[in-house]
């Protein structure tokens, strides 16, 4: 702006230093004097802490919401659960090779171990097992949380993580199954996502074949390892040493290859001899048909051979891929043995997004997410801030979001200020181009410049800043 | 969709005979001898990356490459979150434990309990000594690891040997097998999804021309 309007504000409640006339501020001595006890300071988190900056809170934030409103737009209530728990209770409903990562501390008034959650899906088992038994059913809950592993962070993954999910309890239909992965799906597209799959498996359709061969815990161990990484040669080699009847054998060698569209379900029926493989079939077929119906079963992929995710998957589980980032940004399934942990005997499904993830895959496709600074910024060079703090009040009251410029120092410094913090209008009092009881209201989208009379914008504000989608 | 599939290549033993195989596949357009590092078959919708071999796995697991060729050594060594669905069964090579000759003669394994050991294999040293119940010392090398034993860096060295001709002109004898391995596909695992039916495609026209090299115009026709 000009240079003639570069006065210093008069006052203000963080004033820099009064500059002496002579000498040097007491106050930098006593600074020293801190500096000099203080121990050096040492930036660095732990491993696989993370902070997220204003602009990555906004972000999160953003994903957070979008997908929250996804969840209460099926009918599905935010449950909050405690961060930390007793250690044994938490490790009741979690999976083996979760419990070892947990986060453990003592309980100073007990003694006994606490825990931070490595999962929430637990917690809220035994919620509903205790504290919603008596609910009617379906029970629908959603979750937007952090999650403490003690994992070697890996892309995108920190050992806090961020989860935006859902639980379904006391359905035991595959409607239940459907549901959760349409919502995955329009969780996906609200977030502005293209180019991802929903991979669909079973894993009873993987036990019924391990069953009939007949193979020992420890061979299934290596045959889901094999598995889990499409390694064929490996897998043949397991299997020649198992040597299970002809039609087992070729039936596991399947495996990897049942992976596609619609025509897996045939494929599949011809390798399913086993009552428990040709169940989980059946009900992976009826999911697939509700998902057509839904219109979405372009966006799923059958994936028998796939053995990943958790242990207490008891039913139809699917994760969800896009293009170029090589782990699930989301997953899920059903887990009916889960409540029974906890003493009731109930069927559920849900599924969580991985909210840091989903952050990576919106970065590399180049989402654009708006991140608008305050909607005003206030600038008041007079000595009594009366029009400032009369104005900033009004505006609040209209809903627009209002930052003042407390700092002394001159307009042109504070315009830029208002820039790089993203603000619409810079509202100017006590200007030398305005005179007393007017401002000037600059709009920093357009450039433009007006004086308003002060009275008239704290009267009725929406008929000065109405367009833009501002007060 | 995306237009191209990315293929990262190792440099070094394994390039050769991977460079054999997509002429098999009918792949056009790579230099072998030049200083470049990228090069694009737009016939195939191929773009390939060549790489040291140990950093071909992150290049996949970050979806910087869909695919890659790499040893299964290297595999071990990293495991990294890949699928692996073929063993192109090229570059064999053994993974060992080696001490120089003078030392195996009056030396006995079983009786060891701390060894210090030289490797470009930290991960599968650690995981092969400490499930013996062996303490192990690891000098963490990036090359040259024959020479450790020579210049008393460590008694004894973990190192791939093919035909055991560099153990040999160093005066090193093998003492145990550690584990074998050949040249194997990997596969991002967004990637197998989102890229399904070309993935797959590129993957089964390398399991035939692995198996009946070089590949029929009537097959070539169809992988196309």
């Amino acid at each position: 702006m000009r240079a003639g309007l570069a006065d210093i504000e008069a006052t203000g409640i963080c004033r820099t230093e009064p500059r002496r006339a002579h000498g040097t501020p007491l106050t930098q001595w006593a600074g020293l004097a801190v500096l000099a006890t203080m121990r050096p300071l040492h930036p660095q988190l732990p491993k696989g802490a993370r902070v997220y900056l204003p602009d990555e809170a906004a972000r999160k934030r953003h994903v957070e919401a979008r997908l929250l409103d996804v969840f209460t737009r099926w009918g599905y209530r935010e449950i909050v659960t405690s961060t930390f728990e007793y250690a044994d209770v938490l490790a009741m409903g979690t999976d083996e090779g979760v419990q070892e990562s947990m986060f453990k501390l003592v309980d100073r008034e007990t003694g006994r171990m606490l825990a931070l959650r490595a999962d929430i899906t637990p917690q809220i088992a035994r919620i509903v097992a205790t504290r919603l038994r008596d609910e009617p059913k379906p029970v629908r809950l959603a979750y937007v949380t952090n999650v403490f592993r003690y994992d070697e962070p890996r892309a995108s993954h920190y050992r806090e993580f961020y989860q935006a999910g859902v639980e379904l309890i006391g359905l035991e239909k595959p409607e239940a199954e459907a549901e959760i992965i349409a919502m995955a799906i329009e969780g996906l597209h609200a977030l502005g996502l293209t180019g991802f799959q929903i991979d669909l498996g079973h894993p009873d359709f993987f036990r019924g074949l391990c069953e009939e061969a007949g193979a020992e815990p420890a061979r299934v161990r290596e045959l889901r390892a094999a598995l889990a990484r499409k390694d064929t040669s490996a897998l043949e080699r397991i299997v020649t040493d198992l040597a299970p009847a002809a039609h087992v054998g070729e039936s596991l060698l399947a495996l990897p290859s049942l992976f596609g569209h619609e025509a897996v379900l045939e494929r599949a029926a011809g390798v399913a001899r086993n009552k428990r493989s040709a169940r989980a079939l059946a009900n992976l077929a009826e999911v697939y048909r509700l998902l057509t119906i839904y219109g979405l079963a372009d966006a799923a992929l059958l994936d028998l051979g796939e053995v990943r995710g958790f242990d207490y998957y008891s039913g139809t589980y699917f994760e969800a891929y896009v293009s170029g980032f090589g782990a699930s940004v989301a997953a899920g399934g059903r887990y009916d043995h889960m409540l029974a942990r906890f003493g009731y005997d109930c069927a559920a499904v849900g599924f969580a997004f991985d909210v840091a993830r989903v952050l990576s895959v919106m970065e590399a496709q180049g989402v654009p997410v708006a991140l608008p600074g305050p909607d005003f910024f206030i600038i008041d060079f007079t000595r009594d801030k009366t029009a400032a703090l009369s104005l900033a009040r009004r505006l609040r009251a209209a809903g627009a979001s209002v930052a003042r410029d407390i700092i002394s120092r001159g307009l042109e410094e504070s315009v830029a200020y208002a820039r790089a913090q993203r603000v619409r209008h810079v509202l100017v009092v006590g200007s030398p181009r305005t005179k007393p009881a007017e401002l000037l209201a600059l709009d920093l989208a357009d450039g433009s410049e007006r004086v308003l009379a002060v009275p008239e914008v704290l009267a009725e504000p929406g008929r000065f800043f109405g367009g833009g989608g501002h007060a | 969709m995306k237009d191209v599939l990315t293929l990262a290549l190792p440099k070094g033993r394994l390039l050769d005979p991977a460079l054999t195989l997509l002429r098999d596949l009918g792949v056009e357009g790579i230099e072998e001898d030049s200083r470049r590092l990228i090069f694009t078959d737009p016939k195939r919708d191929l773009r390939v990356l060549f790489l040291k071999p140990a950093d071909v796995p992150a290049y996949v697991v970050y979806g910087a490459a869909d695919l890659g060729i790499v040893g299964k050594d290297i595999l071990l060594e990293q495991e990294p979150d890949v699928y692996e669905p073929l063993d192109l069964g090229f570059g064999f090579c053994r993974l060992v434990v080696a001490e120089p000759r003078e030392l195996r003669e009056r030396d006995d394994p079983a009786k060891w309990s701390w060894v210090r050991v030289a490797t470009k294999y930290p991960r599968l040293t650690e995981a092969y000594f400490s499930s013996r119940g062996i303490q192990v010392e690891i000098v963490r090398l990036d090359g040259s690891i024959e020479l450790a034993p020579l210049v008393g860096l460590a008694e004894r060295i973990v190192d791939l040997v093919q035909s055991g001709e560099t153990l040999r002109a160093n005066g090193l004898v093998e003492v145990a097998e550690i584990t074998r391995s050949t040249a194997r596909v990997i596969v991002n695992r967004a990637s197998m999804k989102t890229e399904h039916a070309r993935v797959t495609g590129l993957i089964e026209a390398m399991r035939r021309a692995r198996s009946h090299p070089p590949l029929t115009p009537a097959v070539r026709a169809r992988v196309e």
